[in-house]
């Protein structure tokens, strides 16, 4: 159990069996903070009910954890987050992403790097075959029915 | 990346927070480090390292290592230490199943933390906080039920016990009947207290250790 976890276990047996401990440390301070903004994104749905005080503390934090990504991408220069193929933080990023979109709309209008790499994503072909194939689970963000 | 040193170097507040389970980890495991708050002071060091990347997020503990590479996220950080120094070896499944036990012991002290600075400790939020240790009490014990060993995966600790035993430590100061019905989890934090490392860490008495949290709360 535990998502990070899974994910962590996914990238160790099967996307890179041979990552240092190194590697996937430096991995991992983007799939947690990916998760932290993840956090903050769930408060406002299930604490708040999406109140209108909630969801402008959310755009607000939102807009900082993109900040935060888009120079990420900047400083490496890499198409995902830690080198020319993704990790599950990319994975991870790109729900967090994809969620927070839907009730920030202008969350990417100034962040050209992390808006590239949300197009890039969507645009694998792995990625675009399971989003194209319109599974029902996904017209269900979250459990409240809302976001 | 920052210069390379002999020794980590740890840069957190002077409190125990999401710094105490790296300092016992690395105490216990006799894992070299140095320790510094952020300097010249917290906003100036966070703008600094929100700039250069080593604060990429904001946020502290952040751990150097020797080579330089900057690493933040205490979990992240407990996690590279499982697998450079306490078990190089670790499968990815073994380490998956530690990472059930330490994200877990995360979200309690995600509760934890919302009780002391989501509300500052209200008569309400104590009760609520409360009612969750008290589950998550329940489901630990259940855990070292079901696997019959001294820590939670095995005859040795790993990080997600030094994660643990903070926890249980935070939350014994508030809810102080925490352990009183829950037989192993209780001989595990007297058993994580008497390791050399730790006992010797504790008995230090190091003055960070009078602070919990940052609002002077817990």
């Amino acid at each position: 159990v535990q998502m990070n976890n899974i994910l962590r276990f996914l990238q160790r047996k099967h996307l890179t069996p041979d990552i240092s401990a190194e590697d996937e440390a430096v991995m991992g301070v983007a799939l947690e903070s990916a998760e932290d903004w993840r956090g903050k994104y769930l408060t406002m749905i299930y604490g708040h009910r999406m109140s209108d005080e909630s969801v402008a503390t959310f755009t607000e934090q939102a807009t900082n954890f993109s900040q935060m990504f888009d120079s990420w991408l900047e400083r490496r220069g890499t198409d995902y987050l830690c080198g020319a193929e993704p990790t599950v933080a990319d994975y991870s990023l790109f729900c967090v992403v994809d969620d927070t979109v839907r009730t920030v709309t202008t969350l990417l209008d100034e962040r050209p790097l992390l808006a590239a790499f949300y197009a890039r994503m969507q645009a694998r072909a792995g990625v675009a075959a399971y989003l194209g194939s319109n599974p029902e689970h996904r017209e269900r963000v979250n459990g409240n029915g809302l976001g | 990346m920052a210069e390379e040193s002999s020794t980590y170097q740890l840069t957190y507040f002077g409190l125990r927070g999401r710094g105490e389970p790296i300092r016992i980890a690395m105490q216990d495991n006799g894992i070299a480090y140095s320790e510094a708050g952020p300097s010249p002071s917290w906003p100036e060091a966070k703008a600094a390292g929100l700039a250069d990347g080593t604060i990429p997020f904001g946020q502290l503990p952040l751990l150097t290592t020797p080579d330089g590479l900057a690493l933040v996220q205490m979990n992240n950080i407990l996690r590279f230490l499982q697998r450079k120094h306490l078990t190089p070896d670790i499968s990815a499944e073994d380490e998956a199943v530690m990472g059930v036990a330490l994200e877990s012991a995360e979200d309690w002290r995600g509760k934890y933390l919302t009780m002391i600075y989501g509300h500052r400790m209200s008569d309400e939020s104590v009760a609520t906080f409360t009612e969750q240790a008290t589950n998550f009490s329940q489901m630990f014990d259940s855990w070292l039920e079901r696997r019959g060993t001294d820590y939670l995966c095995g005859a040795e600790p790993t990080v997600a016990d030094y994660s643990l035993f903070c926890v249980v430590d935070d939350t014994v100061r508030t809810v102080t009947t925490l352990l009183d019905e829950r037989p192993l989890l209780a001989a595990f934090y007297a058993r994580m207290q008497a390791r050399a490392g730790v006992a010797a860490y504790l008995g230090s008495n190091p003055e960070h250790r009078e602070r919990v949290n940052g609002n002077g709360l817990g």
